[in-house]
């Protein structure tokens, strides 16, 4: 009963929004690509379908208000045949998903819920590897997002545009970046030089974007000699100039405890803190590497944790997959009625649970079984916890969404 | 640039090359009829063992009469052609590339390596010779159409210097790449079969050949068919644990459910009983479980049947266990399965497949 009326509440939204807003950008080569739609009823998966042109596809989701919206990244000459043969495989555009729920932050603590399916028993934060009560490994997690996680998202998205941007010299032209419209952030390259690229080329790109595989002694970082080899080798390199950067932050950051951590001996590891001003100041002359008592395979172990400090925390089998269906630019996300939206300006100031915000006029009453304080807009909701509330209709309809309100 | 009949004859696959045996034969269509004649003797002969060569010691040689060395090129890829044999296709083509790599080692200038690059194999190379250490510059996307198969991390793009989409090669990092895209050129061309027999001498040096093949061919070892069991102790780590977390109803990410899947399916379970095993866990539905397995065993969507992936793609995804430290190299799930198999006393073979190594789609 609550079902049904927060489906045709739902329904009912995301057709005038269909209908209305016509909110699509354009597809580049449209005709190319599959689609892929969730009903909202049954939230089955209909796929292999194809459109012509923008309009067709507006016209399509008017009329069938699907929960959700996808297309390949992939361009295939017959996107509609059913099976990947028939299709025939062009190309696909490199696409990177960066999702809070991959990323460690606080906040967890505070939004993210787990439940035992055998003794009941429950906790905060990420869901542990057995229960601490009864030992059972099934556990159910009911995860949150709030601007904490969503901003470490951003900044995981501003490393990856450094990769982009320096490493594969790409153009802002060719590089889209869009929220997710829920946890995260898309960034799809639509460049001749990566579209034909195979899923073992894909794989590399990942390992070379997350750091996997990264062994500093084939930079020659730590057995450099002067600052003409090390301009040499950072000229060339960005990955080079990376370790640099976050070695120097290490140096200066870690103390003991870090240092004994990432494999240092005792004895290195204080000769590296009594020198740390010495090391600093050698560091961009190519000299950090000859002071005694700091031998090779200690700057190897602090090379390789700068390693793990440069990568970016991509979902690596999205861009290693080539047949990959991805949330429609400009639909609407049924987890919480937000759009995937692309960000046109500046990413450092792009507050998506403002800019991806849906459904703004008017309000609706409903009754919240339990809700973590949230943000939508510029107005904070809630906690909430079995309460009758009337609520601006997006606050509403991201709570119907993640299943934790119905209408009333 | 005119090149001289000496390049032409150390690099027959440059465009130059294919005019000149056009232009000394007086037309494009030889007959094969004309090798009959007797001026074409050295050249039949040459070809012959070029293949010879390529069986016997793995490389082609260089051979000084260049005329010669030039004609016997598209000859022998004739030849390969006509025997129809991957193994021979494979072996002819990796020979080639070897007698490539030795003769670049001697050029003096880099023209050839550039000609060769951006000419034959449509590469965007450039020379940087004022940027030492490094000697070329290589697009990223060519670079990495080739390198992925070389395993050394030495190759891995991350362990290479990289900007502004070029990776900085030396000469002979270079020289190995080229090689290697001319090997998979000639393997293309080689993929086009020629259907039906060749006539007179020709005729006679497939035959030859095939007589040669069947001695030189490397002999699969005949395991007997072990199926459908599942010998825990001889899972490599990465299955056994995911195994483990599906027997223990815990949560597995869909990558990971994937490759123990396949694994399964692949060493012969039945499919039934591997739809079992995830109806333990929190999100089970055992329709859609059905479907998706019934999917990777290839009786449904495109038919292909799925192979696990292999090591690499399992650490790029993170679900490697400590970095195959206990695997002795083995480079794929299956072959440390049928590995251990094999010395634990048991006879085991899962069974080959076309391999395939993608997921059933997933939707973000």
């Amino acid at each position: 009963m609550e079902r049904e009326r927060n489906l045709r509440f739902l329904k009912n939204l995301f057709k005038r929004f269909y209908e209305q807003e016509a909110p699509l950008e354009k597809i580049s080569a449209i005709k190319y690509r599959e689609f892929g739609f969730l009903t909202l009823e049954m939230h089955t998966m209909i796929r292999h379908l194809s459109f012509e042109s923008e309009n067709s596809l507006v016209k399509f989701l008017s009329e069938k208000v699907p929960a959700d919206c996808y297309r390949s990244t992939a361009y295939y000459l017959n996107p509609s045949a059913t099976n990947m043969g028939e299709k025939e495989w062009l190309g696909a555009d490199l696409v990177f998903d960066i999702d809070a729920d991959h990323i460690p932050s606080s906040c967890k603590k505070k939004h993210d819920r787990w439940k035992c399916l055998d003794c009941e028993e429950n906790g905060y934060g990420s869901a542990p590897g057995a229960c601490p009560k009864c030992g059972s490994k099934r556990i159910d997690e009911k995860v949150w997002f709030c601007s904490e996680c969503l901003e470490a998202a951003k900044m995981e998205t501003v490393k990856l545009l450094e990769f982009l941007n320096l490493d594969f010299g790409l153009t802002d032209q060719e590089v889209s970046i869009y929220f997710s419209g829920h946890r995260g952030y898309h960034v799809h390259v639509e460049s001749e030089e990566f579209k034909t690229l195979d899923q073992d080329a894909r794989r590399e790109i990942v390992d070379y974007i997350t750091g996997l595989g990264a062994e500093p002694s084939l930079h020659g970082l730590e057995s450099i000699t002067s600052e003409e080899e090390l301009d040499k080798t950072l000229k060339f390199s960005a990955w080079a100039e990376r370790l640099m950067k976050n070695g120097y932050d290490i140096v200066l950051k870690y103390g003991l405890e870090d240092l004994l951590r990432i494999g240092l001996k005792d004895k290195v590891a204080l000769n590296l803190i009594n020198n740390k001003e010495k090391i600093i100041e050698l560091w961009w002359k190519g000299k950090f590497n000859q002071i005694v008592g700091v031998d090779e395979g200690a700057w190897r172990n602090i090379f390789l944790e700068a390693a793990k400090r440069s990568g970016v925390l991509i979902d690596t089998v999205v861009t290693a997959d080539v047949h990959r269906l991805i949330r429609l630019e400009g639909t609407l996300h049924s987890k919480t009625g937000f759009r995937k939206i692309r960000v046109l300006k500046d990413l450092d100031s792009f507050d998506p649970l403002k800019e991806a915000v849906t459904f703004k006029r008017g309000e609706a009453k409903v009754h919240v079984y339990e809700s973590p304080e949230f943000r939508v807009g510029d107005s904070i909701f809630g906690p909430y916890s079995e309460a009758d509330v009337e609520l601006p209709i997006s606050a509403a309809v991201l709570l119907i969404c993640k299943g934790l309100a119905y209408v009333i | 640039m005119e090149e001289s009949i000496e390049t032409l004859a150390k690099y027959p696959f440059i465009p130059e090359a294919s005019e000149y045996f056009k232009v000394k034969t007086g037309t494009g269509d030889i007959l094969l009829t004309d090798f009959e004649k007797p001026e074409f003797e050295e050249i039949l002969s040459r070809a012959e063992e070029r293949i010879r060569e390529a069986l016997d010691r793995e490389e082609v040689s260089y051979k000084s009469k260049v005329y010669v060395e030039l004609l016997s090129f598209p000859l022998t890829l004739a030849i390969v052609k006509a025997v129809g044999d991957s193994f021979l296709s494979q072996r002819y083509a990796s020979a080639e590339a070897k007698r490539l790599i030795k003769l670049l080692q001697n050029e003096k200038s880099q023209t050839i390596f550039l000609k060769i690059a951006n000419e034959v194999l449509m590469w965007k190379a450039e020379y940087v010779w004022q940027k030492a250490p490094y000697d070329y510059a290589l697009s990223i996307k060519n670079y990495l159409q080739i390198a992925p198969i070389f395993r050394d991390r030495n190759w891995k793009l991350i362990n290479k210097p990289v900007k502004d989409g070029y990776v900085y090669l030396t000469r002979g990092e270079f020289t190995r790449l080229v090689a290697e895209g001319i090997k998979n050129i000639i393997e293309d061309e080689l993929e086009d079969r020629f259907d039906g027999e060749l006539p007179g001498k020709l005729g006679k040096i497939v035959n030859r050949i095939r007589l040669l093949l069947s001695e030189k061919r490397p002999k699969v070892e005949e395991l007997e068919e072990y199926k459908g069991r599942i010998i825990l102790e001889a899972f490599p780590p990465c299955i056994g644990a995911f195994y483990q977390a599906l027997v223990n109803g815990q949560h597995l990410p869909h990558t990971a459910r994937f490759a123990v899947t396949s694994f399964l399916l692949n060493i012969g379970v039945d499919l039934g009983d591997v739809v079992k095993l995830f109806t333990g866990l929190p999100d089970a539905n055992e329709r859609i479980t059905r479907y998706q397995v019934e999917h990777i065993a290839g009786l449904r969507g495109s038919k292909t049947k799925y192979t696990p992936p292999k090591c690499e793609t399992l650490k790029t995804h993170g679900l490697c266990v400590e970095d195959g430290k206990f695997c002795r190299g083995v480079k794929h799930p299956l072959s440390y399965y049928r590995r251990s198999i094999r010395r634990i006393g048991r006879v085991g073979e899962g069974e080959k497949s076309e391999v395939s190594e993608e997921p059933i789609q997933e939707v973000l």
